[in-house]
């Protein structure tokens, strides 16, 4: 099934990012770094839409731009230079457990500012974050 | 490893307890998670506008560059230890990182959320089995790491299946 495929080679591909990171942040501050995964990143995505998506520009408003540039900011200039940060302080096998709870925190945000409800699933599976989280930052 | 490092990235062993970089470590974790969570909401928000998340993706990552450029720029004289190494395993890290977004999107395009997005939450426990196999000399995966890992990965799921 290819989608099963793509979301797997997603996974991996997120894996290896994390692992260049701890290897790049021996040689150079997370700043810099920060700037450069960004520009790279950005080279690639702008190539891929320009290929297989360009049209879809045209449907773009005002209104999306301004999300998308708040989405810019959250994920790109906050989410992954704190994370690359927390790598250089924690190393990637404690820092991305830790990062990959993103989902808890959005279920949170999601109920508070956007009305939604939580279910069964999600209390189980916010303990079990909690858990892991715990197990992870527990001093031996 | 037990949490620290030094200002060469060296992390520190088990039981070498709790210094402050470690917590300022764990502050910086939670706050990217806290600040990827936000991206995750406002995201919801522009695809409903806008039915192209790729190229959303895309724009984002465009103004995110944009922006980053004042506080590169601020701390444009950190040292660097080696500039070619560095800058090819961060060029790396930017194109495996976009590779993974299109990854998503493609996957997402053929089968419901609720398939994909469980798979794609994986990647912490690929990034630990990595870790173990290519960074034994810069990290030890313990296995108190390895199942807390399992079991925020288990928890992600459950929620975004949810």
């Amino acid at each position: 099934m290819p989608a099963v495929a793509f979301a797997l080679g997603a996974a991996v591909s997120w894996a290896f990012s994390a692992i260049s990171v701890r290897v790049a942040l021996r040689y150079m501050p997370a700043t810099t770094g920060t700037f450069l995964s960004l520009i790279s990143g950005l080279v690639l995505m702008l190539l891929v839409v320009a290929l297989f998506q360009r049209g879809r520009l045209d449907d773009l408003t005002l209104a999306a731009t301004a999300i998308f540039a708040a989405v810019g900011f959250f994920n790109f200039i906050l989410g992954r230079y704190l994370n690359f940060l927390s790598i250089s302080h924690l190393g990637v096998g404690r820092a991305t457990p830790l990062t990959a709870a993103t989902p808890l925190f959005a279920a949170v945000l999601a109920v508070v500012f956007l009305g939604e409800s939580l279910n069964a699933l999600t209390v189980l599976g916010t303990g079990l974050v909690l858990g892991g989280i715990y197990l992870v930052l527990k001093q031996p | 490893m037990s949490g620290t490092t030094t200002t060469s990235g060296r992390p520190a062993r088990e039981g070498e307890g709790l210094s402050g970089s470690a917590l300022r470590g764990y502050v910086f974790a939670f706050s990217a998670a806290i600040a990827y969570a936000a991206s995750q909401v406002l995201a919801r928000e522009g695809v409903g506008d806008f039915d192209a998340p790729l190229v959303g993706t895309t724009i984002a990552l465009a103004f995110g560059t944009l922006g980053f450029i004042v506080i590169a720029v601020r701390n444009a004289s950190a040292p660097v230890r080696d500039f070619r190494r560095g800058a090819f395993f961060f060029g790396l890290a930017g194109i495996f990182s976009a590779t993974g977004v299109a990854g998503m999107f493609l996957a997402v395009e053929q089968a419901e959320v609720v398939t994909v997005a469980p798979i794609s939450s994986t990647h912490p426990l690929f990034t630990l089995l990595f870790a173990a196999i290519l960074l034994r000399d810069l990290e030890r995966i313990t296995p108190r790491i390895a199942i807390g890992g399992v079991l925020v990965v288990a928890g992600v799921v459950l929620i975004s299946v949810s």
